[in-house]
């Protein structure tokens, strides 16, 4: 088996995916569809065994997540906070600021980044309309700060799913690893954007709230997430698998709202599902060819067997890799590089590749598709803003993330 | 610096090609919003005018022609400004 050719198979699909000759998941699909094509022509697998590699436990828990948070969406749970948090900073910049920040960073720790971003986006544009203030402080803390959310929760992002699930740890262990970094990011963050934007700040004194979302239905919408995260706390204390209690959750959910499936269903993320999919399949080509080996003893080699070292050197590649590629393909692309890591002790790596991941997203305009979508949101209500202009608060807040998260690490690790 | 609809850089165009997916739910999240939040607004039906058959993609694309929205919005702006000035005049 010579693993150069899935190694430029793997260059041609990130390429793809960077140039954006294909969309993302296209490319993932292609990736994948050459890889298997070689490997079983080659002989390094059977058609039988290429099928396995797709990571159904990611898959299952991917998928129920989204089931749920799409039910709780639905039922207002979430418009209801947000209104409730717009109505009360109403004619106070700095309260409304500070509001919708926390706001965005604490849905995204539950809800999907692209819901969590949606709503903040319409609330902003729609209050900058109505006050004919400029929404660009607003929107880029909120997209900041979504990208930020969620970090440190199992199901917080794809990202962390694929982590947690490949490195063993439970909803309960991952959150005792990264949620604390994820709380401090908070206040250095919000501090960093406050001191960036305190000037302009501005908040309108609005009409009352019009459209009242049902208290009792944001209300169930409120259980059902609490639903989920006990159920996923139980499975953790239990030794369950997180993917089947989500799964159990989801069908609560659904049972409990009486509405179609096929309606709920049709509003998943699946293009995130089919890209998962498909790239679980590409790192699992390359490491049974044996691809990434070389890599991994190139990267010990660098830390010279030092743990410290290749915990912040594995923190800042990845991080500095998810600002030019999709998180989730770097992040999968790293996993298995860390289980062939000569160290006994992967807790810290697994870390550092989680935060790396989730952190490179703001670096530039096109690094996450927060940005894309606040940009783009922005664009199509008429605000124009050169998507460069951003890279002198994205850039900063990216290093600030780095040299946080470092020091975080090699406290909570104890690796000084 | 706005710029010109022919002047997109590469990032521009990326934005806006990754937008398109995430357009329709926007777009209706934002609706939302407004009307919760006491804006209101009006939507509109015009068919293609007589004797522009000949320009139909350029119809189409008026949607996303900020020239045209701008100029709309003015249109709007200063129609409501005769109308309220008539009325205050017929109540004066």
């Amino acid at each position: 088996m010579e693993p150069t050719r899935y190694l430029l198979i793997y260059a041609l699909t990130v390429l793809l995916m960077v140039s954006e000759l294909l969309p993302l998941t296209l490319s993932a699909l292609v990736g994948a569809a050459l890889m298997v094509l070689f490997g079983v022509a080659e002989g390094a697998f059977t058609y039988e065994e290429a099928l396995r590699f797709i990571d159904l436990d990611l898959i299952a828990l991917l998928v129920a997540v989204m089931i749920v948070v799409e039910v709780v969406d639905r039922l207002g749970t979430f418009r209801y906070v947000a209104f409730n948090v717009v109505k009360r900073t109403m004619g106070r910049p700095h309260a409304l600021f500070t509001a919708l920040s926390l706001f965005s960073a604490l849905t995204s720790l539950l809800l999907s980044d692209e819901a969590a971003i949606l709503l903040a986006i319409a609330i902003i544009v729609s209050i900058s309309r109505i006050g004919g203030l400029d929404p660009l402080p607003l929107s880029l803390a909120s997209a900041i700060m979504v990208n930020l959310g969620g970090t440190g929760s199992l199901i917080g992002s794809v990202v962390n799913m694929a982590l947690g699930l490949r490195a063993g740890f439970d909803f309960v262990k991952f959150a005792s690893y990264l949620l604390p970094c994820e709380f401090m990011l908070y206040a250095v963050t919000m501090a960093f954007l406050y001191a960036r934007y305190r000037a302009s700040l501005a908040a309108p004194v609005m009409a009352e709230l019009r459209v009242e979302v049902s208290r009792r239905e944001a209300l169930k919408g409120g259980l059902l997430l609490a639903l989920l995260l006990a159920s996923l706390i139980a499975a953790s204390l239990l030794g369950f698998p997180e993917s089947g209690a989500a799964l159990a959750a989801a069908l609560v959910a659904l049972a409990a709202t009486g509405w179609e499936p096929a309606e709920v269903f049709r509003r998943l993320d699946w293009d995130t599902v089919f890209f998962a999919g498909a790239f679980t399949v590409i790192t699992e080509v390359l490491t049974r060819v044996r691809a990434l080996e070389g890599f991994a003893e190139f990267t010990a080699s660098v830390a010279g067997g030092s743990l410290t070292l290749a915990t912040i050197f594995l923190l800042t590649i990845v991080t500095l890799a998810s600002i030019f590629v999709e998180n989730l393909a770097v992040a999968l692309t790293f996993a298995p590089v860390v289980e062939l890591f000569p160290f006994p002790r992967k807790e810290p790596l697994w870390a550092a590749v989680a935060l790396g991941a989730n952190l490179g997203g703001v670096g530039l305009p096109i690094s996450s598709f927060v940005i894309v979508m606040t940009l783009g949101a922005l664009r199509r209500e008429g605000y124009n803003i050169d998507p460069w202009s951003i890279v002198r608060v994205s850039i900063p807040t990216t290093l600030l993330w780095l040299g946080f998260s470092a020091i975080y690490l090699l406290l909570r690790f104890n690796l000084l | 610096m706005v710029k010109e609809e022919g002047e997109k850089g590469f990032l521009e165009r990326v934005i806006e090609r990754r937008f398109k997916t995430y357009e329709e739910k926007c777009v209706e999240e934002i609706e939302f919003a407004e009307e919760a939040l006491g804006k209101p607004h009006v939507m509109i039906s015009i068919a293609l005018p007589e004797g522009c058959e000949g320009l139909v993609e350029e119809f189409r694309r008026l949607p996303e022609d900020e020239e045209f929205i701008n100029e709309v919005r003015n249109l709007v702006r200063r129609y409501l400004e005769r109308k309220a000035a008539k009325l205050k005049a017929k109540q004066g």
